[in-house]
């Protein structure tokens, strides 16, 4: 505690005993006392201070001593080798970004990034060009672009084109066109279609318990073109859903084996003779699939990308066949995710319960493969491999504990954590048991603005070893 | 023979050896309290390219911490306390030079002083304010103006929801930044008629690709329509002049200057640098990055601007002080932790969430014009500015003591003037920074002061010695009386003591020496300054045999278990101070 009286003391020292006034205060008086064509008001506070008295002695050299003193400093100062010697790892990391420095400069000074950013928005933004970058594990890199006009017909439609290559040969085509219809409260028309080659799909047969040995890969060539509506007016809060119509052609056959893991030997390509993993429906063969889909949603998050409360409701239904009736299925899948606040600052849990059921629509015909259940990677088991089981039903069950590391200022961006445990079981063809309940479990990152996810990424575990994923599916 | 040119090297190799025994500060020319850096002036004004802001960002906040994190010199520095500072004389003084002048430490200040700071003028010159140049994007707009004068003044704008919140921060920041030493413009927070200000014909903006356009009439009554003015019609700017001289762009606040030949230490070195996040803490200026800085080429004859000059370093840009920001408020994590820390992001992550941190608990002051200021939360040895600062990471405990050293002399006067100039309308705003300010200075000459005698420049008077506390001088309370040893210090032979004694510095007028019989007794001045009277024991010593050739004696100061040693040469009747070791 200060005494007071010492306070006043040191005062007094600091001016060297001379008696100093504090100045007011309190708040300067109002402007308008500055009158109209007002220089600074420089007006020191009241009573303002005579000049100090001399410095003390310490300033000055001690008198008669000046010829053993110096004013000047001038030291040879040491090279440090020894440092520089230790901080040599530093060194050349910067020397290895160093054209990266270049570029930024370069961009930063000439303002490429906005010239790169008007160049890909034409006139007025009514035409936009959006690059599109993929990086995963067995496909490779890829790269695209997507054509977009969001300002159509008065504002009123979207259309949009768009395409990607992969370093595998992998690509894919789609468009979108979307048309808000003022006379049906403003409800969207979806017109949306694609066209995918993938050449290495995996596949481990049908089946809740296929083991881990039978994977191989599939030749999956998708086309689409499917119609949709708003179930609501653009303006319901919470409730969202679309009904689709469309047409489905998919030809299956054998695939070109993706990167094997260390010491792995290729397998045999699926379907060749000898090979015992049960083959798809459809396999080496075309099947043009009619399409009707109906998706219900509930949603009382307070955001889409980083929601703190809340929860999604699910429902869908998804009905496909051919025309002979050979193949057909109708899948309904249902989830519901509540997102449970434990802490402040967006600390939550994730709990997702959900279960889906495919049957086929007509007596003796087989379900279509996209038309059966699935678990693997990104669909509800993180650990295991992606379309890893398949089956007529499966049930899962996700809690996911997340929590914020970083925060870019105030903006609603920023980075979150996860850990995640995921029990699942596909089941159908094989009976239910607690042996073929699977598990995972893992920790994630998940980079995202309020208004949407940028990135999300994880490293699951099972008990068939370890799935990294970045840049997952961006599901909202 | 042989054997004779072997003894002749061998007593000259002895001797050699025997005088590098003797400590270095008994070499003269010794060091005065205060010096001035030798420089010479450079020939020609040197060029200066613009150096990229985002690089910057990427190099601190990235690419150094990780190259930090894989050197070894970081470590083995760390674990050592740091590496010296190198703009530091033998009596723990920085030199004067282009980087810092003794200010507060060398000479006594008025409040008048603490409120005007650096500035010569009044500002612009009452008339017409010509725009030549304007900002008219970004986050807040300003502009640059010449007055009747013909003199250039950069202006600024408050963000528009928080009005005084920036400007105000700004002048008070750098009025007390002046008075601790450092270079800064002279800038003024003032009321101007927004009548004033009239379009120059050649006026320039830059177009949205940085490329140089006309500023027309249209521009520039959009940059001044959204502002908010007061009930005469003006509008609250900060005024920024010009320094005289050739403008060179910002200084790095590590290595050096290829084109300074008078740039011979290391910034990252120098102490005045490294102990700029003392009063950076102490003020939250949270932006101290490169961007923030001026180098300014001075000509020796202002006449001949190309001739040659000497380069002088400014900081600039104390808008992020207090509880502002540039563009509003600050968020409560300023000046906890970097803007992208990743110190921070590990714990959060390794924590799962269950870290908390003191500015979780923080709330905004009461004062629209102040925002987020407080000293309840603020801890000086976890502070942390935006963006890391190479200089602030190389601070040793020595460097941040002599910045609390010169913060204990900048006294609470002085912060009510500085705070006065900030020019506060808002009822409260001013007794509010002030009080924040006192205690954030208190925490910090704590924390500054920590596993040091807080005792600083001495000096002497004839054969009394004069140290002043600095304890005393910051208004900390005391923490016992100060214990003192007087010794011969002889070169190659063992000290010999001569006196030893107490100063009672708890007195709160006077700080007595109690006697112990060698050492007179005399009454020190006034508080904060510690008389100790040597001058029997000098009479004494004096005749001893050798002393002549050896006058060097050391006072070893004492108070609870810390310790200071000041080495001082006699020179006849007077004291000469030479070195000081903490």
């Amino acid at each position: 505690m200060i005494r007071p009286s010492l306070v006043v003391i040191i005062t007094l020292v600091a001016s060297a005993g001379q008696a100093t006034a504090a100045p007011d205060v309190a708040d300067p008086p109002p402007p308008a006392d500055q009158g109209p064509e007002t220089t600074p008001d420089l007006t020191p506070p009241p009573a303002p201070q005579p000049a100090p008295p001399p410095p003390p002695a310490a300033s000055a050299a001690v008198a008669g001593t000046e010829h053993l003193t110096t004013e000047t400093y001038d030291r040879d100062q040491p090279i440090d080798l020894h440092w520089h010697i230790l901080n040599v790892p530093g060194y050349l990391l910067e020397i290895v970004v160093m054209p990266i420095t270049l570029a930024v400069e370069y961009t930063e000074r000439h303002y490429i990034h906005r010239r790169v950013a008007d160049l890909l928005s034409f006139y007025d933004g009514k035409i936009k060009i959006s690059p599109r970058f993929k990086l995963a594990f067995g496909d490779g890199l890829g790269v695209g672009a997507a054509i977009k006009f969001p300002k159509l017909l008065s504002r009123s439609a979207k259309l949009s084109f768009g395409g990607m290559y992969r370093l595998n040969r992998d690509w894919k085509l789609d468009a979108d066109y979307l048309q808000r219809i003022g006379f049906i409260e403003r409800r969207a028309l979806h017109i949306d279609g694609f066209a995918e080659h993938d050449g290495n799909a995996r596949y481990y047969g049908i089946g809740g318990d296929t083991p881990e040995a039978d994977r191989r890969a599939m030749l999956d060539d998708e086309q689409a073109l499917v119609v949709g509506l708003d179930v609501f007016a653009r303006d319901t809060y919470d409730w969202s859903g679309i009904v689709e119509l469309g047409v489905f052609r998919q030809h299956l056959g054998p695939g070109i084996e993706p990167m094997l893991k260390p010491g792995e030997v290729p397998h045999e390509p699926l379907g060749s003779p000898g090979d015992h993993v049960e083959l798809p429906p459809g396999f080496n063969d075309t099947s043009v699939l009619g399409h009707l889909g109906l998706g219900l949603r509930y949603d009382t998050r307070d955001t889409k990308g980083r929601p703190t409360k809340g929860s999604i409701v699910d429902g869908k239904l998804k009905a496909r066949s051919d025309v002979a009736g050979a193949l057909s299925g109708v899948k309904f899948e249902f989830s519901t995710q509540l997102f449970l606040s434990v802490l402040p600052d967006a600390r939550l849990f994730v709990v997702t319960v959900g279960g889906s059921a495919a049957v086929p629509i007509f007596t003796d015909s087989e379900i279509p493969l996209n038309t059966l259940s699935i678990l693997g990677r990104e669909h509800r088991l993180r650990g295991y491999d992606r379309g890893r089981f398949r089956d007529y039903y499966a049930g899962w069950v996700n809690v996911e504990y997340r929590y914020p590391i970083y925060e870019y200022l105030t903006t609603g961006a920023g980075l979150d954590a996860f850990l995640f445990t995921d029990v699942a079981s596909a089941f159908g063809e094989d009976k239910l048991t607690a042996k073929r309940v699977r598990y995972s479990t893992g920790v994630g990152f998940r980079g995202a603005h309020e208004t949407r996810l940028v990135f999300e990424s994880f490293v699951g575990w099972s008990p068939e070893g370890f799935q990294f994923v970045i840049g997952a599916e961006q599901k909202l | 023979m042989k054997q004779m040119t072997f003894l002749v090297m061998l007593a000259v190799s002895l001797g050699i050896a025997a005088g590098a025994c003797a400590p270095g500060w008994k070499q003269t020319p010794h060091d005065r309290m205060f010096q001035r850096e030798a420089v010479k002036p450079i020939p020609r004004v040197p060029e200066r390219r613009p150096t990229s802001d985002w690089w910057d960002h990427g190099l601190q906040l990235i690419v150094r911490p990780i190259g930090r994190a894989l050197s070894p010199g970081r470590w083995i520095s760390g674990a050592m306390g740091g590496r010296a500072a190198r703009d530091v004389n033998d009596l723990g003084q920085v030199p004067d030079s282009d980087w810092f002048e003794n200010r507060i430490s060398r000479r006594t200040m008025t409040v008048d002083e603490a409120f005007r700071g650096p500035t010569q003028t009044t500002g612009p010159a009452v008339g017409p304010l010509f725009v030549i140049s304007g900002k008219v994007d970004g986050a807040t707009a300003g502009f640059v103006v010449r007055d009747r004068d013909g003199i250039t003044w950069y202006l600024k704008l408050d963000p528009p929801a928080s009005p005084e919140l920036s400007t105000s921060a700004e002048v008070i920041a750098s009025r007390l930044l002046w008075m601790a030493g450092y270079h800064v413009t002279e800038i003024h927070a003032i009321d101007i008629e927004a009548r004033r200000f009239l379009l120059d014909p050649k006026a320039k903006t830059k177009d949205r690709y940085g490329r140089k356009i006309p500023l027309t009439p249209l521009a520039l009554d959009r940059l001044l329509r959204p502002l908010n003015t007061d009930k005469a019609g003006r509008i609250r700017v900060l005024v920024s002049r010009q320094p005289d001289g050739v403008v060179l762009g910002p200084f790095d606040y590590r290595g050096l200057d290829p084109d300074d030949a008078n740039d011979k230490i290391p910034h990252e070195h120098r102490r005045s640098l490294r102990a700029l996040w003392v009063f950076s803490a102490w003020l939250n200026n949270t932006d101290t990055r490169n961007q923030n800085s001026l180098d300014v080429f001075r000509p020796v004859d202002p006449a001949k601007p190309d001739g040659p000059g000497m380069i002088r370093h400014y900081l600039l840009d104390f808008g992020n002080s207090l509880g502002a920001t540039g563009t509003g408020e600050k968020i409560a994590e300023s000046g906890f932790e970097y803007i992208f820390d990743w110190r921070v992001i590990a714990s959060n992550l390794f924590a799962v969430g269950l870290r908390t941190t003191r500015y979780q608990r923080l709330r905004r002051s009461p004062y629209r014009s102040v925002g987020i200021f407080e000293a309840k939360a603020f801890q000086p040895h976890d502070w942390r500015p935006t963006f890391p600062n190479p200089a602030f990471e190389e601070c040793t405990r020595s460097d941040t003591f002599w910045a609390a050293s010169v913060l204990a002399r900048i006294q609470p006067d002085h912060i009510r003037a500085a705070v006065s100039a900030g020019r506060y309308h808002e009822d409260g705003a001013t007794t509010h920074v002030v009080q924040t300010l006192l205690e954030r200075r208190r925490k910090m000459l704590v924390y500054g002061f920590t596993g040091f005698l807080e005792i600083d420049q001495p000096r002497a008077r004839g054969h009394v010695l004069i140290v002043d506390d600095l304890r005393a001088i910051g208004g900390l309370p005391n923490t016992g009386p100060l214990r003192y040893k007087v010794r011969w210090n002889r070169t190659r032979r063992a000290d010999r003591e001569l006196a030893h004694g107490t100063v009672n510095t708890t007195t709160p007028d006077r700080a007595t020496i109690h006697d112990t019989g060698e050492a007179s007794v005399a009454h020190a001045g006034v508080l904060g300054e510690v008389q100790i009277d040597l001058s029997s024991t000098l009479a004494a010593l004096q005749r001893e045999a050798g002393f002549a050739d050896d006058p060097f004696i050391t006072v070893e100061l004492t108070r609870t278990r810390l310790s200071a040693q000041i080495h001082l040469r006699v020179v006849g009747d007077t004291l000469l101070p030479i070195s000081l070791d903490r």
